[in-house]
């Protein structure tokens, strides 16, 4: 099989299973195989041979597209994801439901610096290309210009399991037991914001999973 | 980034290599070769954190340490392992940039602040590092 049959079979696998992985289950990919070959190992080899294809000295830069983008899903129920609004681009974050290549909906977890030093995490959107922040105590999630961000921009990520489910609490970083609050069951968009935890396993609506997009891409084929 | 920090001199891409080696350019901040992303990347599977990358605005190819003292090269970011995370310590206003995995592990550039040199990653062996091993941070915009 060509490299061109190799990456059709790819691309095939990597749909059917990543699908999976869109509905938080866990991925298990790598134990998928052609022949012998993992299908991990596959990729990595697909990816290194296109990279000695692509990467010459008449190269162009790659599309923006292929950066690293999450969306930032709820695992309450109906699974939605973390959003600009719509109906008000530059306002407070809602969660809505999933809308595959979305940049509404695609999220970079970044470090930001100052005088040379990192200053924390913030959340960016693709589409505003603004900040995730949160208000003084529980509230609305608003965003801000990544020149503006400061302290209530920068976030912490909690890694979990519970019963098998792995996920992130997402909390500001100088305020621990404020997190990141999604809402259940959302049909059009329902209001991200931040709430207090007071201890013991966090709510569903309070934990979260990133998913990267290029599952996305590798499932239409691209 | 930008290193040697008198003499202008960004961390990029190789314009004109067939690898995926990293080398310093002259600086320009519309160029970008030289515009980098600290990102953390997630574990596709458990969700967690794993570590900060540094991903190359032109090529979408985070920036990889491979063996101790040797150039840096790319990968891409579904294939991030322990040797795409670095850490950023601050040192008398500059940044030194380390391997979250071997911390004495600094991202190094020639000290002969030539362009088109390949950029590393070498020892520190204690103390101030010197101006090989520190790095300005600059925003793009």
């Amino acid at each position: 099989m060509g490299l061109a049959g190799l990456r059709r079979a790819q691309r095939s696998l990597d749909a059917s299973s990543c699908l999976d992985l869109r509905a938080r289950v866990r991925d298990d990919r790598c134990n998928l195989t052609i022949g012998h070959v993992r299908l991990a190992d596959l990729n990595r080899a697909s990816r290194a041979q296109g990279l000695a294809e692509s990467w010459g000295p008449q190269h162009s830069c790659t599309p923006g597209e292929l950066m690293l983008f999450y969306y930032i899903q709820c695992l309450a129920p109906g699974s939605s994801v973390l959003s600009i609004d719509p109906d008000a681009p530059a306002g407070n974050l809602v969660v809505m439901p999933k809308a595959v290549g979305d940049q509404m909906q695609l999220w970079q977890a970044m470090m930001l610096f100052g005088s040379n030093a990192p200053l924390g995490i913030a959340l960016v959107n693709s589409q505003s290309g603004l900040a995730a922040s949160a208000s003084a105590g529980n509230g609305p999630v608003s965003q801000v210009a990544i020149a503006n961000a400061d302290t209530a921009s920068f976030w912490d990520f909690k890694a979990g399991t519970y019963r098998g489910q792995s996920f992130t609490v997402i909390r500001l970083l100088n305020r621990a037991t404020q997190n990141l609050t999604g809402a259940s069951n959302v049909t059009v968009k329902a209001s991200a914001s931040v709430q207090g935890w007071s201890g013991g396993p966090p709510v569903f609506t309070q934990t979260w999973v990133f998913v990267p997009a290029d599952f996305d891409a590798l499932a239409q084929g691209l | 980034m930008l290193c040697n920090p008198d003499g202008g001199l960004a961390l990029a891409v190789d314009p004109a290599a067939t690898a995926q080696r990293l080398v310093t350019v002259s600086h320009s901040l519309s160029d970008p070769m030289q515009l980098w992303d600290a990102q953390i990347v997630f574990d596709r599977n458990t969700t967690e954190p794993l570590g900060l990358a540094l991903i190359n605005h032109c090529s979408g190819l985070a920036l990889r340490g491979n063996l101790d003292n040797s150039p840096v090269s790319q990968i891409p970011v579904q294939d991030v392992d322990q040797f795409a995370f670095w850490e950023f310590v601050p040192s008398n206003g500059y940044a030194v940039i380390r391997l979250a995995e071997r911390r004495t592990q600094n991202l190094t550039a020639d000290p002969g602040a030539t362009a088109g040199l390949p950029v590393m990653i070498a020892d520190w062996r204690g103390g101030l590092p010197d101006y090989s091993q520190v790095w300005l941070i600059y925003e793009s915009a």
